[in-house]
Protein backbone atom coordinates (compact mmCIF):
# COMPACT_ATOMS: atom_id res chain seq x y z
CA UNK A 1 0.00 0.00 0.00
CA UNK A 2 1.20 3.07 -1.16
CA UNK A 3 1.95 6.33 1.97
CA UNK A 4 -1.12 8.10 0.41
CA UNK A 5 -3.45 5.18 0.46
CA UNK A 6 -2.48 4.70 3.77
CA UNK A 7 -2.88 8.22 5.24
CA UNK A 8 -6.22 8.39 3.28
CA UNK A 9 -7.55 5.61 4.96
CA UNK A 10 -6.41 6.70 8.25
CA UNK A 11 -7.94 9.82 7.60
CA UNK A 12 -11.05 7.71 6.72
CA UNK A 13 -10.98 5.43 10.05
CA UNK A 14 -9.94 7.69 12.93
CA UNK A 15 -11.28 10.77 14.10
CA UNK A 16 -7.53 11.59 15.78
CA UNK A 17 -5.93 11.22 12.54
CA UNK A 18 -8.45 14.10 10.99
CA UNK A 19 -8.28 15.94 14.19
CA UNK A 20 -4.22 15.83 13.97
CA UNK A 21 -4.30 16.49 9.88
CA UNK A 22 -6.70 19.52 10.30
CA UNK A 23 -4.66 20.97 13.09
CA UNK A 24 -1.52 20.61 11.41
CA UNK A 25 -2.73 22.06 8.29
CA UNK A 26 -3.97 25.31 10.34
CA UNK A 27 -1.18 25.87 12.91
CA UNK A 28 1.12 25.89 9.39
CA UNK A 29 -1.10 27.88 7.23
CA UNK A 30 -2.10 30.51 9.99
CA UNK A 31 0.97 31.36 11.10
CA UNK A 32 2.06 31.84 7.70
CA UNK A 33 -0.50 33.66 6.73
CA UNK A 34 -0.09 36.43 10.08
CA UNK A 35 3.91 36.63 9.10
CA UNK A 36 3.08 37.05 5.86
CA UNK A 37 0.26 40.00 6.74
CA UNK A 38 3.01 41.82 9.01
CA UNK A 39 5.81 41.90 6.51
CA UNK A 40 3.46 43.61 4.39
CA UNK A 41 1.48 46.07 6.74
CA UNK A 42 2.52 49.14 8.03
CA UNK A 43 3.55 47.03 11.12
CA UNK A 44 6.46 45.04 9.99
CA UNK A 45 7.55 44.52 13.74
CA UNK A 46 6.36 42.12 15.92
CA UNK A 47 6.14 44.95 18.93
CA UNK A 48 4.11 47.56 16.73
CA UNK A 49 1.93 45.07 15.53
CA UNK A 50 1.05 43.86 19.12
CA UNK A 51 0.84 47.43 20.31
CA UNK A 52 -1.98 48.01 17.24
CA UNK A 53 -3.67 45.27 17.97
CA UNK A 54 -3.41 45.44 22.21
CA UNK A 55 -1.50 42.50 22.66
CA UNK A 56 2.02 41.13 23.93
CA UNK A 57 4.69 41.24 21.14
CA UNK A 58 5.63 37.10 22.80
CA UNK A 59 1.77 36.46 21.78
CA UNK A 60 2.57 37.70 18.22
CA UNK A 61 5.77 35.95 18.30
CA UNK A 62 3.75 32.60 19.16
CA UNK A 63 0.80 33.36 16.99
CA UNK A 64 3.58 33.24 14.23
CA UNK A 65 5.45 29.83 15.37
CA UNK A 66 4.37 26.86 13.55
CA UNK A 67 1.66 24.68 14.60
CA UNK A 68 0.98 27.22 17.40
CA UNK A 69 -2.49 27.19 16.41
CA UNK A 70 -4.07 27.63 19.64
CA UNK A 71 -5.95 30.99 18.69
CA UNK A 72 -9.15 31.68 19.54
CA UNK A 73 -11.51 33.05 16.96
CA UNK A 74 -11.52 36.03 18.71
CA UNK A 75 -7.96 36.86 18.91
CA UNK A 76 -7.90 36.15 14.94
CA UNK A 77 -11.09 38.12 14.29
CA UNK A 78 -8.57 40.82 16.29
CA UNK A 79 -5.65 40.42 13.99
CA UNK A 80 -7.57 40.94 10.85
CA UNK A 81 -8.92 44.00 12.49
CA UNK A 82 -5.71 45.14 12.94
CA UNK A 83 -4.39 44.22 9.79
CA UNK A 84 -7.96 45.76 8.52
CA UNK A 85 -8.66 42.68 6.35
CA UNK A 86 -11.91 39.93 7.03
CA UNK A 87 -11.67 36.50 8.11
CA UNK A 88 -13.86 33.27 7.22
CA UNK A 89 -13.53 30.52 9.49
CA UNK A 90 -16.03 27.85 6.80
CA UNK A 91 -16.28 23.94 7.06
CA UNK A 92 -14.64 22.30 3.87
CA UNK A 93 -14.30 19.52 2.04
CA UNK A 94 -10.41 17.85 2.57
CA UNK A 95 -9.79 18.51 -0.50
CA UNK A 96 -10.88 22.03 -0.66
CA UNK A 97 -8.52 22.12 2.37
CA UNK A 98 -5.58 20.46 0.60
CA UNK A 99 -6.08 22.81 -2.30
CA UNK A 100 -5.92 25.89 -0.42
CA UNK A 101 -2.50 24.00 1.45
CA UNK A 102 -0.95 23.52 -2.35
CA UNK A 103 -1.99 27.11 -3.43
CA UNK A 104 -0.76 29.15 -0.34
CA UNK A 105 2.24 31.22 -0.94
CA UNK A 106 3.45 32.99 1.98
CA UNK A 107 5.90 35.39 -0.50
CA UNK A 108 2.42 36.07 -2.60
CA UNK A 109 -0.28 35.59 -0.25
CA UNK A 110 -1.74 39.32 -0.07
CA UNK A 111 -5.29 40.69 0.70
CA UNK A 112 -7.01 43.94 0.12
CA UNK A 113 -7.53 45.92 3.03
CA UNK A 114 -10.04 48.05 3.64
CA UNK A 115 -9.38 51.35 2.66
CA UNK A 116 -8.42 49.81 -0.83
CA UNK A 117 -11.27 47.29 -1.01
CA UNK A 118 -13.20 48.71 -4.31
CA UNK A 119 -15.39 46.07 -3.89
CA UNK A 120 -16.76 46.47 -0.84
CA UNK A 121 -16.78 50.02 -0.65
CA UNK A 122 -18.22 50.87 -4.11
CA UNK A 123 -20.36 47.89 -4.47
CA UNK A 124 -20.66 47.27 -8.27
CA UNK A 125 -23.64 48.79 -9.55
CA UNK A 126 -24.94 45.68 -11.98
CA UNK A 127 -25.01 43.29 -9.26
CA UNK A 128 -27.83 46.02 -7.51
CA UNK A 129 -29.47 46.31 -11.11
CA UNK A 130 -29.81 42.58 -11.86
CA UNK A 131 -30.98 41.90 -7.96
CA UNK A 132 -33.27 44.72 -8.61
CA UNK A 133 -34.68 43.71 -12.40
CA UNK A 134 -34.50 39.86 -11.55
CA UNK A 135 -36.15 40.31 -8.03
CA UNK A 136 -38.26 43.10 -7.25
CA UNK A 137 -39.71 44.19 -11.18
CA UNK A 138 -39.89 41.24 -12.89
CA UNK A 139 -43.04 41.84 -14.15
CA UNK A 140 -42.46 44.99 -15.61
CA UNK A 141 -41.50 46.10 -19.20
CA UNK A 142 -38.06 46.93 -19.58
CA UNK A 143 -38.66 50.42 -20.48
CA UNK A 144 -39.81 50.65 -16.39
CA UNK A 145 -36.83 48.48 -15.35
CA UNK A 146 -34.48 51.09 -17.49
CA UNK A 147 -36.08 54.34 -15.70
CA UNK A 148 -35.80 52.45 -12.02
CA UNK A 149 -32.47 51.16 -12.65
CA UNK A 150 -30.98 54.37 -13.56
CA UNK A 151 -32.55 55.90 -10.14
CA UNK A 152 -30.00 55.78 -7.29
CA UNK A 153 -30.59 52.01 -5.39
CA UNK A 154 -31.67 53.76 -2.30
CA UNK A 155 -34.22 55.14 -3.81
CA UNK A 156 -35.85 51.97 -5.73
CA UNK A 157 -39.07 51.27 -4.33
CA UNK A 158 -41.57 49.32 -7.05
CA UNK A 159 -44.47 49.31 -4.73
CA UNK A 160 -44.50 53.18 -3.05
CA UNK A 161 -47.30 54.83 -4.32
CA UNK A 162 -49.20 52.08 -5.87
CA UNK A 163 -52.60 50.23 -4.90
CA UNK A 164 -51.16 47.02 -4.76
CA UNK A 165 -47.90 48.17 -3.05
CA UNK A 166 -48.04 44.46 -0.54
CA UNK A 167 -46.91 47.14 2.22
CA UNK A 168 -50.16 48.53 1.73
CA UNK A 169 -51.81 45.50 1.88
CA UNK A 170 -50.24 44.45 5.36
CA UNK A 171 -51.08 48.10 7.07
CA UNK A 172 -54.59 47.32 5.33
CA UNK A 173 -54.84 44.31 7.21
CA UNK B 1 65.85 90.60 -55.44
CA UNK B 2 65.29 87.22 -56.41
CA UNK B 3 69.07 86.32 -54.50
CA UNK B 4 67.27 88.29 -51.13
CA UNK B 5 64.67 86.39 -51.69
CA UNK B 6 66.16 82.98 -51.53
CA UNK B 7 68.60 84.02 -48.98
CA UNK B 8 65.16 85.10 -46.60
CA UNK B 9 63.77 81.58 -47.44
CA UNK B 10 67.10 80.01 -46.10
CA UNK B 11 66.98 82.09 -43.30
CA UNK B 12 63.06 81.18 -42.44
CA UNK B 13 63.46 77.25 -43.36
CA UNK B 14 65.41 76.53 -40.40
CA UNK B 15 63.05 78.49 -38.37
CA UNK B 16 59.74 76.54 -40.10
CA UNK B 17 61.51 73.23 -39.92
CA UNK B 18 62.08 73.90 -36.22
CA UNK B 19 58.45 74.64 -35.75
CA UNK B 20 57.58 71.62 -37.80
CA UNK B 21 59.47 69.47 -36.07
CA UNK B 22 58.69 71.35 -32.52
CA UNK B 23 54.64 70.64 -34.11
CA UNK B 24 56.03 67.01 -34.60
CA UNK B 25 57.48 66.91 -31.11
CA UNK B 26 54.22 68.27 -29.49
CA UNK B 27 51.63 66.14 -31.21
CA UNK B 28 53.75 63.37 -30.15
CA UNK B 29 53.96 64.10 -26.89
CA UNK B 30 50.12 64.62 -26.80
CA UNK B 31 49.40 61.91 -28.25
CA UNK B 32 51.62 60.16 -25.92
CA UNK B 33 49.96 61.41 -23.18
CA UNK B 34 46.74 61.07 -24.56
CA UNK B 35 47.46 57.10 -24.84
CA UNK B 36 48.69 57.31 -21.61
CA UNK B 37 45.49 58.44 -20.40
CA UNK B 38 43.13 56.46 -22.19
CA UNK B 39 45.50 53.25 -20.84
CA UNK B 40 45.23 55.21 -17.18
CA UNK B 41 40.92 55.39 -18.27
CA UNK B 42 40.92 51.60 -19.71
CA UNK B 43 43.14 50.01 -17.18
CA UNK B 44 40.52 52.03 -14.48
CA UNK B 45 37.58 50.94 -16.45
CA UNK B 46 38.74 47.64 -16.35
CA UNK B 47 39.59 47.68 -12.49
CA UNK B 48 36.15 48.90 -11.83
CA UNK B 49 34.58 45.74 -14.26
CA UNK B 50 36.79 43.62 -12.05
CA UNK B 51 35.32 45.19 -8.95
CA UNK B 52 32.01 44.65 -10.61
CA UNK B 53 32.40 41.16 -11.80
CA UNK B 54 33.31 40.27 -8.14
CA UNK B 55 31.27 41.99 -6.31
CA UNK B 56 28.05 40.52 -8.07
CA UNK B 57 30.08 37.19 -8.97
CA UNK B 58 27.03 35.32 -8.25
CA UNK B 59 25.83 36.81 -11.63
CA UNK B 60 28.70 36.04 -13.89
CA UNK B 61 26.70 32.32 -14.43
CA UNK B 62 23.37 32.97 -14.61
CA UNK B 63 22.03 29.08 -13.78
CA UNK B 64 18.02 29.06 -12.84
CA UNK B 65 17.43 29.30 -9.73
CA UNK B 66 15.21 26.61 -8.88
CA UNK B 67 11.21 27.07 -8.00
CA UNK B 68 10.98 25.23 -4.95
CA UNK B 69 13.67 24.77 -2.27
CA UNK B 70 14.81 21.06 -1.66
CA UNK B 71 15.19 19.33 1.65
CA UNK B 72 17.76 16.75 2.40
CA UNK B 73 17.93 13.57 5.05
CA UNK B 74 21.54 13.45 7.20
CA UNK B 75 22.29 9.83 6.35
CA UNK B 76 25.20 8.19 8.04
CA UNK B 77 26.25 4.69 7.70
CA UNK B 78 22.97 3.88 5.36
CA UNK B 79 20.91 4.96 8.02
CA UNK B 80 18.18 7.88 7.24
CA UNK B 81 18.65 9.55 11.35
CA UNK B 82 15.95 11.95 9.91
CA UNK B 83 13.23 9.57 8.64
CA UNK B 84 13.90 7.26 12.24
CA UNK B 85 13.71 10.03 13.75
CA UNK B 86 10.50 11.36 11.89
CA UNK B 87 9.22 7.67 12.41
CA UNK B 88 9.58 6.64 16.26
CA UNK B 89 9.79 10.07 17.70
CA UNK B 90 7.08 11.99 16.50
CA UNK B 91 3.54 12.01 16.79
CA UNK B 92 0.88 11.59 13.94
CA UNK B 93 0.39 15.29 14.85
CA UNK B 94 4.14 16.04 14.73
CA UNK B 95 4.57 14.58 11.46
CA UNK B 96 1.80 15.98 9.76
CA UNK B 97 2.95 19.38 11.46
CA UNK B 98 6.52 18.79 10.12
CA UNK B 99 5.48 17.82 6.49
CA UNK B 100 3.09 20.90 6.44
CA UNK B 101 5.93 23.09 7.47
CA UNK B 102 8.43 22.10 5.00
CA UNK B 103 5.83 22.23 2.16
CA UNK B 104 5.25 25.63 3.58
CA UNK B 105 8.70 26.49 3.70
CA UNK B 106 9.96 25.25 0.26
CA UNK B 107 7.79 28.10 -1.41
CA UNK B 108 9.19 30.91 0.87
CA UNK B 109 12.60 32.34 -1.30
CA UNK B 110 14.24 34.12 1.43
CA UNK B 111 14.63 32.50 4.45
CA UNK B 112 14.70 34.78 7.00
CA UNK B 113 10.78 35.08 5.76
CA UNK B 114 10.78 31.04 7.00
CA UNK B 115 8.16 30.91 10.01
CA UNK B 116 9.72 29.45 12.78
CA UNK B 117 13.78 30.06 11.34
CA UNK B 118 16.74 31.34 13.19
CA UNK B 119 20.57 30.96 13.34
CA UNK B 120 22.01 28.97 16.30
CA UNK B 121 24.14 31.13 18.63
CA UNK B 122 27.71 29.61 19.98
CA UNK B 123 29.53 26.77 18.54
CA UNK B 124 26.82 25.67 16.11
CA UNK B 125 26.92 29.61 14.50
CA UNK B 126 30.61 28.60 13.45
CA UNK B 127 29.07 25.58 11.23
CA UNK B 128 26.29 27.73 10.10
CA UNK B 129 23.80 25.70 11.64
CA UNK B 130 19.97 27.03 11.82
CA UNK B 131 17.08 25.73 13.57
CA UNK B 132 13.42 25.54 12.80
CA UNK B 133 10.67 25.55 15.38
CA UNK B 134 7.10 24.09 15.48
CA UNK B 135 4.97 23.34 18.29
CA UNK B 136 2.59 19.89 17.94
CA UNK B 137 0.63 18.04 20.24
CA UNK B 138 1.79 20.92 22.51
CA UNK B 139 5.60 19.62 22.44
CA UNK B 140 7.87 22.32 21.44
CA UNK B 141 9.83 20.34 18.32
CA UNK B 142 13.17 21.43 16.87
CA UNK B 143 14.67 20.83 13.38
CA UNK B 144 18.30 21.57 13.24
CA UNK B 145 20.09 21.75 9.64
CA UNK B 146 22.67 23.43 7.42
CA UNK B 147 22.14 24.86 3.83
CA UNK B 148 23.96 23.89 0.68
CA UNK B 149 26.18 24.42 -1.75
CA UNK B 150 24.03 24.72 -4.49
CA UNK B 151 20.82 27.24 -4.30
CA UNK B 152 17.61 26.56 -2.36
CA UNK B 153 19.24 23.29 -0.60
CA UNK B 154 18.57 22.80 2.91
CA UNK B 155 19.89 19.82 4.67
CA UNK B 156 18.36 18.37 7.76
CA UNK B 157 20.81 16.74 10.32
CA UNK B 158 19.30 16.48 13.51
CA UNK B 159 15.53 16.51 15.35
CA UNK B 160 14.79 16.95 18.72
CA UNK B 161 12.75 18.33 21.21
CA UNK B 162 13.05 21.88 23.24
CA UNK B 163 12.07 22.41 26.98
CA UNK B 164 13.27 25.63 28.92
CA UNK B 165 16.69 25.74 27.57
CA UNK B 166 17.02 22.00 27.64
CA UNK B 167 17.46 20.13 24.23
CA UNK B 168 16.64 16.46 24.03
CA UNK B 169 18.80 14.65 23.20
CA UNK B 170 20.91 16.87 25.72
CA UNK B 171 23.69 16.98 23.49
CA UNK B 172 21.69 17.91 20.50
CA UNK B 173 24.20 20.97 19.38
CA UNK B 174 27.33 19.33 20.10
CA UNK B 175 25.56 16.26 17.51
CA UNK B 176 24.69 18.79 15.25
CA UNK B 177 28.06 20.28 14.86
CA UNK B 178 29.85 16.69 14.44
CA UNK B 179 26.86 16.13 11.86
CA UNK B 180 27.22 19.65 10.45
CA UNK B 181 31.23 19.09 9.87
CA UNK B 182 31.11 14.91 8.60
CA UNK B 183 28.52 16.75 5.72
CA UNK B 184 31.61 19.34 5.03
CA UNK B 185 33.97 17.11 5.27
CA UNK B 186 32.21 14.35 2.65
CA UNK B 187 32.07 11.71 5.51
CA UNK B 188 28.32 11.89 5.27
CA UNK B 189 25.25 11.17 2.45
CA UNK B 190 22.21 12.92 1.41
CA UNK B 191 18.57 11.63 1.00
CA UNK B 192 16.66 13.82 -0.71
CA UNK B 193 13.06 14.30 1.74
CA UNK B 194 9.33 13.36 -0.45
CA UNK B 195 6.85 15.08 1.44
CA UNK B 196 4.65 12.48 2.98
CA UNK B 197 1.07 14.27 2.70
CA UNK B 198 1.81 16.07 -0.91
CA UNK B 199 -0.88 15.04 -2.86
Amino acid sequence: MSERSSLILRLIESVDSRTSYIKAKLGILIPSQIRSLRLQSEMPRQCDLAKAAGLHQSRISMFETPGAANMTIETLARLAATFKVGLIVKFVPFSEMLRWENEHSQDHFSVTPLAEDEAFLNPPAAMEESTVSKGRLGGLPQSSVNQVSAMPVSRVNPFQGSKDSPFQTAIGA
Amino acid sequence: MARAAVQMAKLTLPSGAAAVKAWIRFSLLSRFISSLQQLKISHIKDREAKREILRNHTNVIRFPSPLFWSFFDYVANGHNLIEEWYQNDLSEEAQFTFDALLKNQRRIESVLNWTGFKYLKGKPKEERIWQLDFIADKRQYRLLGVFGETRKNAVLILGCYHKGDNYTPRDSLEMACKRAKALREGKAELHERKIKSDS
